[in-house]
């Protein structure tokens, strides 16, 4: 991303070829030898799988006080954040911009990597509904009516792409007006929504919130079916995952704005559209729309081509395989955002600490300094980004086989699984590419 | 009972617009400016010279990577057609002024990277440096 004015900053320097291609390489293999090689009887089984927590642990955890301290420390934050974007000043040195580009959005993967469903425990709108409720004496779980189960995630992939538009698209997205007008509309519609359906509606409309608590399921906290919190290995948390309707767009919004990000900077792009002579704004929003939908149709095209037994129908196949697409967004994002996050990131933290940029010294973290180092050791943040990718996608891969094997009679298992292996190569070697070619 | 909350979320939810969904127009950031040194000789040995041409709306050239060595200087002779402003977007950014006619601006890279040189009344992209 460039920022018109202020934080934007260096970008990475193109990964290497010899590296891309040895990644792209080792993709392929390791692809295959999933295919031919693994377990043949499904392995991952997210309602039985896992170690419960030791009592007195779940019972801090799954404790009233630690929920309202992990809502309070949300709200104080999102407090803060209100005075900087409604009294602070319209720099990009104000922390509102790297906070709500940086912080959040890309600090939801390695926060919901670690720690699972952080927005969920954070989320201020959650906790203003609760406080809403609470004062009506309603229950924020019971809205109006019902929220009806076939609209799933959609509500959510339409807030993801009202967000990447903003980041990657609108010109005067680091400006404050366009944001507060953002985060007003995302607030009310959050609050009606919730109000209306109860607070099922953030679990399936609150981007953030869905977008978090997707990628929680490659963290190693999970729920088995008995109720019990537990550890276990990512790729059985990932098998726990709820395919509703919406997910494939929802993970394609997600995936393919990423790509659109390391694409839209590229000489090519810029120089297309500059000749193009038509208003940037639009062919940009086309062309962030069109990666998000080769995406979707890509990846249905790909998960249907199979043979199917009986009892399973086809077009619910993208959608029970839609988890597999996780962990390649986690690989793209790393890939993409790790030198942003560790060094805009810090400055942003350092900003927050004088939120009116005034001069004040409001945290303790004015003293702080951003560090450089993975720019100044581009090998290394190269090796990085290219092992990020493919970690990804082979993570993915595991993840569908052990799906298509659940999902699939015998005689389709092998064959079945050739298309989505093949567009997942596809993928990461698009993603290599991006990193190499721009 | 519900009825009550939604009375409640609108009202708050109209508070809330009315609070923040009326901002002031953005301003422009200035920044301090940074003055580079205005007689560099483009026959510096190791320097990196970039040839920039502003006429109208049109600039020369208007995307290209350029290779350069870090801490090695980058010589940006200027042609144009009107005073005007570049945006060097290192880590910090810089925002360089330049006038009317011919200059030149002198600049180093410390730090590895690709760097966008823009010019900022146009909003065009003219060269991008890849140091390293």
């Amino acid at each position: 991303m460039i920022w018109a004015h202020g934080l934007g900053g260096a970008k990475d320097l193109p990964v290497p070829a010899p590296l891309a291609i040895a990644g792209g390489m080792a993709a392929l293999v390791i692809s295959f030898c999933v295919l031919a090689l693994a377990w043949r009887r499904p392995r991952y089984d997210a309602s039985t799988q896992g170690h419960p927590l030791p009592a007195p642990m779940a019972a801090i955890l799954e404790s009233a006080g630690f929920a309202w301290l992990l809502r309070l420390l949300g709200l104080l934050f999102f407090g803060y954040l209100t005075w900087a974007l409604v009294a602070g000043p319209d720099l990009t040195t104000n922390p509102v911009f790297g906070t709500f580009y940086v912080l959040v959005w890309v600090g939801i993967v390695p926060f919901s990597l670690l720690f699972g469903r952080v927005v969920r425990a954070v989320s201020p709108v959650r906790t203003l509904n609760l406080l809403i409720a609470k004062a009506t004496g309603g229950d924020p779980s019971v809205g109006l009516r019902q929220y009806p189960a076939r609209l799933g995630y959609w509500p959510a992939a339409l807030g993801l792409f009202a967000f990447v538009w903003q980041e990657l698209v609108n010109p005067d997205g680091a400006f404050l007006a366009p944001l507060r007008v953002w985060l007003a509309v995302y607030l009310a519609i959050m609050l009606i929504g919730a109000a209306i359906f109860g607070d099922e509606w953030l679990e399936r409309a609150d981007p953030f919130e869905v977008y978090s608590s997707l990628l929680a399921n490659l963290s190693p906290w999970g729920r088995r079916a008995d109720g019990r919190l537990v550890v276990r290995s990512p790729l059985a948390n990932l098998d726990g995952l709820v395919a509703r309707p919406g997910l494939v767009v929802t993970v394609s919004v997600l995936f393919g704005s990423t790509a659109f990000d390391s694409y839209k900077d590229s000489i090519r792009w810029v120089s297309f559209v500059d000749k193009l002579g038509i208003d940037p704004l639009l062919v940009n929003t086309v062309a962030l729309v069109a990666f998000c939908a080769i995406i979707a149709g890509t990846f249905t095209v790909a998960a249907m081509t199979t043979g199917v037994g009986e009892d399973t129908p086809r077009s619910q196949l993208p959608l029970l395989l839609g988890h597999s697409v996780v962990p390649i967004i986690v690989g793209y994002m790393t890939a993409h955002y790790l030198s942003y996050f560790v060094e805009l990131g810090l400055l942003t933290v350092i900003l927050l600490s004088d939120p009116m940029v005034q001069g004040d010294i409001l945290l303790g973290t004015a003293n702080l300094s951003v560090s450089y180092f993975l720019s100044f050791h581009p090998s290394l943040l190269a090796s990085l980004k290219v092992l990020a990718v493919v970690a990804g996608h082979i993570v993915g891969v595991i993840a569908a086989h052990d799906r298509a094997i659940k999902l699939l009679p015998k005689k389709h298992q092998v064959s079945g699984q050739l298309g989505m292996l093949i567009i997942m190569v596809a993928y990461t070697a698009t993603g290599l590419y991006l990193l190499f070619g721009t | 009972m519900s009825t009550r909350t939604l009375r409640l979320t609108t009202l708050l939810v109209a508070a809330l617009l009315a609070l923040t969904g009326c901002g002031s127009k953005a301003k422009t950031v200035t920044e301090p400016e940074l003055h580079a040194t205005a007689d560099a000789t483009p026959s510096t040995s190791g320097a990196t010279v970039v040839k920039i041409q502003i006429s109208g709306n049109t600039v020369t050239p208007a995307g290209t990577r350029v290779p350069v060595t870090k801490n090695a200087p980058v010589v940006l002779e200027i042609q144009s057609d009107k005073a005007g402003e570049l945006h060097v977007h290192s880590s910090p950014e810089q925002h360089i002024e330049f006038p009317k006619g011919a200059s030149a601006l002198t600049l180093k890279f410390a730090q590895p990277g690709v760097i966008d040189v823009e010019d900022h009344a146009l909003d065009k992209l003219i060269v991008q440096l890849e140091v390293r």
